[in-house]
């Protein structure tokens, strides 16, 4: 009797010992609505953070998958609680998904939603979702780690084909991107300090796919180019106007423009505007300067 | 939740504001550490006390904190409450409210069909979400959320009113009997007399809007998608100093606009001495709403606990005597009370208790974060940050991430949470 008290209180004081500690970690998770699936079937998984009683505001990661089971498919960021991402979740070339960014001013909740992340799966057998180097940091001003526990997605992959196409996975999103505010500025450590602009927002449906930038001087004209923040602006003049386009993964756009920095020096608009008069000039007469030239032949 | 809750074993006078201690039929003089509990009670007061230590102090164990000594007072930041119309019926949302010297296990949620009226009052556990059922449309109504700590009244929201409404999205058309608004939001609070209020939208700064002389502050947001947002509200007193942001997230309803009240910005803060002679005196002083309490918390390894109050510009200073602190490093922070509103606490601010006085210059605040050095920590920063991940720094930014960032001569995800914390957008 004696030795099962002695073993009980044992027991006890480790398990006081560590559940205040168990308390302190932050948990990321898979979640679906099941994990039993047909062969060439779709499926959605999402992304998770459960903070306990932390307030975080930067997570970075890795998402690793067998390629052999799974497919990866698609991925969607939108309504997420990262309002700035380092590294938008993507397929790097290592063939896992990697991700980092920021909430800016930090959130805690037992469901903070990073991104969902659609499979199919490709032959049958047991595989799982896993986590790598998970960093979630506290929102302390100084950037302290934080326990984590990363809860990996077991699942079973039958002999089944699927004849289900994934319709029910399709998001509809007719709304575009958020607006956004961009910047132009220069840095003497960016460029080699020439003048960029910086652009970002999020998307409450389905995601940001890619952004564009068009640099026009009379506001028509100009193509877009697909870009990063910071891009480097062609005109470093900054007469041009420039504009932004958000493009969600559904293909809703928003644009966003920004006036030109500066005006035109007289001389440069007044040799514009004499330019495109000689060709509207050499395009009024262009039949009387044909027929002249094709006759003296 | 595998929190604990912290036990108080110690003198606790529950009062709801705290700094009165008589009235005319109790007056409580030279309390003295008391051994034995009980509870006592006049027509005015219920004084409930239990066992505690002779020498005052904190003792810890892996589940509990025992506060012993005497005069602890729990209290609470009070939640920020939203309210969503929808057809015949409202939810609601709230912060949750943060204790101190407690942790919150319960929620109220009040009813009123007046403004200031009579509330009636459900218990709904310890959530932050609420929806309020079988209202009639058209109607208008009140509602406020109290904490609880272990059956303990803690703190109030500040009241929110909305009307149920059969919703229709914009874009449909509307049709009999039904509502049809903008998807955005109203904001309102407390903010710091004639003060400039800033909010952002997940991370970008959206509208700047001035409090009112009783500083008050009410502005609107349109223009929004359904979806979950990220909202910070960030106050800027007479002198230009910051205080800390209040962020929360909630979810917008497509074609509702919701009410957001009770968002109460916690003071600034600045203190005459970076460094003070042990046993002089050092002027903490600050600005919050015209008229308030302030409590202002010195930190060492007891904490202090001093009052004051705000004039009508909102301005407060309070002279605290250092002969109580230890020599070395020490912070203190500040957070207002008004009515039944308590705000939390905002940023501290840092004062060596040494051998010589060393006036602080407040003149000249290095931002965290401000790389390109336009006093603000925004998407500029985080770009030209975001450049350098992963890259080998040249020696020019070597110095500027040691002065905004950690300083570890690397950009990574510490760099940017240091960022997301001081974010000014």
């Amino acid at each position: 009797m004696k030795i099962f008290i002695k073993k009980s209180l044992i027991v006890f004081f480790f398990l006081m010992y560590f559940i205040p500690s168990v308390s302190l970690a932050v948990d990321i998770f898979f979640d679906s609505n099941k994990n039993s699936y047909d062969k060439n079937e779709n499926f959605l998984v999402h992304v998770y953070l459960d903070t306990e009683d932390k307030k975080v505001n930067a997570t970075e990661g890795v998402v690793s998958f067998s390629s052999d089971f799974i497919e990866l498919k698609e991925i969607r960021d939108g309504n997420s609680s990262v309002n700035f991402w380092i590294e938008r979740p993507r397929l790097g070339s290592n063939g896992k998904i990697n991700f980092s960014g920021i909430t800016t001013g930090g959130y805690s909740g037992s469901k903070m939603f990073l991104f969902d992340i659609v499979f199919q799966t490709k032959k049958s057998g047991n595989t799982s979702l896993n986590f790598e180097n998970i960093q979630i940091l506290e929102n302390d001003g100084l950037g302290t780690k934080i326990l984590t526990k990363d809860i990996p997605f077991n699942l079973y992959i039958s002999n089944e084909v699927s004849n289900k196409k994934g319709e029910d996975l399709v998001m509809k999103d007719s709304n575009p991107p958020e607006d956004f505010n961009p910047f132009i500025t220069k840095d003497v450590d960016i460029f080699n300090g020439k003048y960029f602009v910086v652009f970002s927002t999020v998307d409450k449906g389905v995601g940001i796919n890619h952004y564009e930038v068009r640099e026009s001087l009379w506001g028509w004209g100009g193509k877009y180019i697909q870009a990063e923040s910071p891009y480097l602006l062609k005109d470093q003049k900054l007469t041009s106007k420039v504009y932004i386009k958000a493009v969600d993964n559904s293909g809703n756009v928003k644009i966003v423009k920004i006036d030109a920095q500066r005006k035109m020096a007289t001389l440069e608009q007044y040799l514009i505007i004499g330019i495109i008069l000689f060709i509207c000039i050499l395009f009024s007469f262009r039949k009387k300067i044909w027929s002249k030239h094709f006759l003296k032949q | 939740m595998k929190t604990f809750s912290v036990l108080i074993f110690s003198l606790i006078i529950v009062s709801f504001a705290y700094a009165d201690f008589s009235s005319t039929n109790f007056q409580l003089e030279n309390p003295v550490n008391i051994i034995e509990g009980g509870q006592s009670t006049s027509t005015n007061f219920k004084y409930f006390s239990s066992t505690g230590q002779l020498i005052s102090g904190q003792s810890t164990s892996s589940s509990f904190v025992q506060n012993a000594g005497f005069l602890y007072f729990p209290t609470a930041t009070s939640p920020v409450l939203s309210a969503t119309p929808g057809d015949s019926q409202i939810v609601l949302g709230w912060t949750p409210a943060i204790g101190i010297l407690a942790n919150i296990t319960n929620y109220e949620v009040g009813i009123s069909n007046t403004s200031g009226g009579v509330f009636t009052y459900t218990s709904v556990g310890n959530v932050f979400t609420n929806t309020q059922t079988s209202l009639v449309n058209g109607t208008p109504y009140f509602f406020k959320v109290r904490s609880y700590a272990a059956g303990l009244l803690l703190s109030e929201s500040a009241e929110v009113s909305a009307t149920p409404n059969i919703v229709v999205v914009p874009s449909s058309g509307g049709g009999g009997g039904s509502v049809s608004t903008q998807t955005g939001v109203i904001f309102s609070g407390r903010a710091y007399p004639l003060s400039k209020v800033s909010i952002l939208k997940d991370g970008q700064l959206v509208i700047n809007t001035i409090a009112g002389p009783d500083s008050n502050f009410s502005v609107a947001l349109n223009g929004l998608s359904s979806g979950d947002y990220n909202f910070s509200v960030y106050g800027t007193d007479k002198n230009g100093l910051r205080s800390s942001a209040f962020t929360f997230k909630i979810f917008i309803t497509s074609g509702v606009t919701t009410q957001i009240s009770g968002i109460f910005i916690s003071p600034t803060i600045s203190v005459d001495k970076s460094e003070v002679k042990r046993g002089d005196n050092i002027t903490i002083f600050g600005q919050s709403t015209s008229n308030s309490q302030i409590v202002i918390s010195v930190n060492s390894p007891q904490e202090f606990f001093k009052n004051t109050s705000s004039d009508e510009n909102g301005v407060y200073l309070h002279s605290f005597d250092t002969s109580v602190l230890e020599q070395g490093q020490h912070s203190t922070k500040s957070k207002a009370l008004k009515n039944t509103e308590i705000s939390s606490f905002g940023d501290a601010v840092n004062f060596i208790v040494g051998t010589k006085n060393v006036l602080a210059d407040n003149t000249k605040k290095i931002i965290k974060c401000d790389l390109n050095e336009d006093g603000r920590c925004n998407l500029i920063d985080f770009s030209i940050t975001a450049f350098w991940y992963k890259r080998p720094l040249n020696s020019s930014f070597i110095l500027k991430e040691k002065k905004y960032l950690s300083g570890d001569g690397k950009i990574d995800l510490v760099d940017f949470s240091i960022m997301a914390f001081y974010w000014t957008g």
